[in-house]
């Protein structure tokens, strides 16, 4: 039991020195020359914004929202159309009920004498 | 050129100040990234990412901190940013491979390997790295600096915008927490030895 917790403290000190004398690792060759392509191809798609708004998801996002814009407002026009003729239907019958017609007063050719 | 000039070359747009700015700085921005993303394709793109942020805000440079301190806190922040995005990248990963078999599972890196460390300490610097990976993120990249940089406590106090005694503590508290992974490490080694 004492020697795995001797054995664990010197490992343990081991590895907390095993950066000790570390040499800086060296960038990959042909940095600048990657770097300039992608700033190019960057600027060309108008910045961060542009690559946002050029995103497949966004496009299928924004497809999405006008096919369901668009299928709400067909729906709410084919309710209002039913509602409508059921109106005009209704309108009948009260004037069914109620005598309503136009009066003759302005009949010109009246053939009474 | 002196670094004076450098900046001025760089606000007038010159490109040629610019391939020079990246030749001085590209290794430690390149270090200092892969010691905190521990891979380094991540840390060529971070670093990628750094110049270009040099590059479009060089005219924010106000000149009251050394050039080198100002791209170490650029290099420092976008690598913190790339390990959060590649978190979420894993977690949504883990989560549509709940919804079907094509969906692979990010894969787990390997240890990392640090090119720069001697060939006698590869395994323990191996499993050291692992354990500054589970740091709580200043901690991380206070030691990374202070060991893979070998910047001072002045240094990393400037990098970090803190006090002197703020960057000791949170170094004395970052090797404590490793020696806690380590001692917690071995000991589940110990007990899966038959």
């Amino acid at each position: 039991m004492s020697t795995d917790l001797h054995n664990n403290s010197r490992r343990i000190d081991e590895v907390m020195e095993s950066l000790e004398g570390i040499q800086r690792a060296k960038a990959p060759d042909f940095m600048y020359t990657r770097l300039k392509a992608k700033m190019e191809k960057e600027f060309d798609q108008g910045g961060p914004l542009g690559r946002w708004l050029t995103k497949p998801v966004l496009a299928l996002s924004i497809a999405a929202i006008i096919l369901i814009i668009n299928a709400t407002t067909v729906l709410k026009m084919w309710e209002q159309g039913t509602s409508a003729s059921s109106t005009s239907e209704s309108a009948q019958v009260v004037a069914a009920d109620y005598p309503v017609s136009v009066y003759p007063v302005y009949n010109e050719n009246s053939v009474e004498p | 050129m002196n670094e004076l000039e450098l900046i001025q070359q760089l606000r007038a747009g010159d490109e040629l100040a610019f391939k020079s700015l990246v030749a001085n700085y590209q290794d430690l921005v390149y270090n200092t990234a892969l010691g905190i993303v521990q891979n380094s394709e991540d840390a060529q793109d971070v670093a990628q990412e750094v110049f270009i942020q040099v590059y479009r805000s060089i005219d924010q440079f106000k000149g009251d901190a050394r050039l080198s301190t100002w791209i170490y806190r650029i290099t420092t922040t976008k690598a913190l940013d790339h390990i959060r995005s590649r978190r979420r990248k894993k977690r949504f990963a883990f989560i549509t491979s709940l919804f079907g078999p094509n969906d692979e599972l990010v894969h787990e890196p390997v240890d990392f390997q640090h090119p720069g460390v001697a060939l006698d300490r590869k395994e323990q610097a191996a499993l050291l790295f692992r354990m500054i990976d589970q740091l709580p993120e200043n901690q991380k990249v206070a030691f990374t600096l202070h060991k893979t940089e070998e910047l001072s406590y002045q240094e990393i106090a400037e990098v970090m915008k803190l006090s002197v005694s703020a960057v000791e503590s949170l170094l004395f508290r970052a090797r404590q927490n490793l020696r806690k992974l380590l001692e917690k490490h071995y000991q589940q080694n110990n007990s899966q030895d038959p």
